[in-house]
């Protein structure tokens, strides 16, 4: 009974022993690990600091002046600008002598400069214009309900709008392998295009990607359903 | 007292089995477990552009635009002057030359999933052939 007992001592400890290696073995994998991120880390260190040296671009809305200092309103939050003695001012406007007090709120301005540790851009130039750029372009995806001779109109299979899409002799068609012409078109096929939204509406194609597959049964639970109008765009992508 | 000492050896011994056989199953216990006869849920629309970086600026005329979104995902991308569209890689990848114009360039990248998801993202890119 005694030898029993030792000899399962022995293989308990024995297991104990071989579960320990275990463990151990992934610490050593670790640490390992910890050195190549010490070194990406690094390396990413170096790059930011080279990124810093780099001239960049901020583009907003101006929302404040304070001594030589502006704020731009931006896509990803507020950004600021000290003007220096080197910053070379213009405007759109050709009236307007470039000078920092001829500057408003209110209007757009395209600073070019390096940014500091703080994130303070001093701009080597800066382009201030009466109003943002506008972006006529538009996004637009959905599936064919209906083709004509030189249009098609579209439904979005998550929110049911309709959207009539005007081609003409300039709009590129494909598919995902091919040139493809307007003709080539079915109903249920799906479309990804850009398009230029016009006053009233409509989209005038620019570039049409077709995907050559029936997926009318997406826009089904849509059918009978007001859709609104035909010229409503059948995206949320947003213009400026 | 060799019954006792037998007796503790082979509770040592029971015990240390059960922690072993409990470790072993951990990480299977910590699986929240399947919930059956739910309806499939709607992918969410993901969108990771790697290239450009926002706020570049460059003396080239065209930018490489790539990065990573849902499988099969058509892409849109335009500016104020140009655009382009595609559909995403079996694995979600995408990778399109895009051109510049002289100027400030607000490109916007947006996404739409099987399911009809959409997403965006923007880049505003400076070209000039002028040294700054």
């Amino acid at each position: 009974m005694k030898k029993a007992s030792i000899v399962l001592i022995l293989f308990s400890f024995g297991l104990i022993f071989t579960v320990h290696s275990w463990a151990q073995t992934p610490k050593a994998t670790e640490s390992a690990q910890d050195k190549k991120e010490g070194l990406e880390s690094l390396k990413k260190l170096v790059q930011e600091i080279k990124e810093k040296k780099k001239i960049k671009v901020y583009a907003g809305t101006i929302k404040g002046i304070l001594a030589k200092t502006i704020s731009l309103e931006t896509k990803n939050g507020t950004k600021t600008a000290r003007i220096s003695d080197q910053t070379k001012i213009t405007f759109d406007s050709q009236s307007k002598e470039p000078k920092l007090e001829n500057i408003l709120v209110g209007q757009f301005a395209v600073a070019l400069g390096e940014i500091d540790q703080s994130k303070i851009m001093t701009p080597k130039t800066l382009q201030i214009f009466s109003n943002p750029p506008v972006i006529k372009r538009k996004a637009v995806f959905g599936i064919v309900k209906s083709i004509t001779l030189n249009s098609i109109t579209i439904v979005h299979q998550a929110k049911g709008e309709e959207t009539k899409i005007n081609f003409d002799t300039q709009t590129k068609i494909k598919t995902t392998q091919e040139e493809a012409k307007l003709q080539d078109i079915k109903v249920g096929w799906k479309v990804a295009l850009v398009g230029i939204q016009s006053t009233s509406g409509e989209i005038l194609a620019k570039e049409v990607l077709l995907i050559p597959q029936d997926f009318s049964y997406l826009i089904k639970k849509f059918e009978g359903k007001a859709s609104g109008s035909a010229t409503q765009p059948a995206t949320t992508s947003a213009t400026y | 007292m060799s019954r006792v000492l037998s007796f503790v050896t082979i509770l040592i011994f029971v015990l240390f089995l059960f922690f072993l056989v409990f470790f072993w199953l951990l990480p299977h216990l910590r699986t929240p477990p399947s919930v059956p006869n739910q309806e499939p849920k709607k992918e969410v629309a993901l969108l990771t552009i790697n290239s450009p970086e926002d706020n570049q600026v460059t003396d080239i005329a065209s930018v490489k635009i790539a990065g990573k979104t849902n499988p099969q995902a058509l892409i849109v991308i335009y500016s104020q002057d140009n655009e382009g569209v595609l559909e995403a890689s079996q694995d979600g990848s995408f990778s399109i030359n895009f051109p510049l114009s002289e100027r400030l360039n607000e490109i916007t990248i947006i996404n739409q999933t099987k399911d009809g998801e959409e997403k965006s993202v923007t880049r505003d890119i400076y070209y000039s052939r002028e040294e700054l």
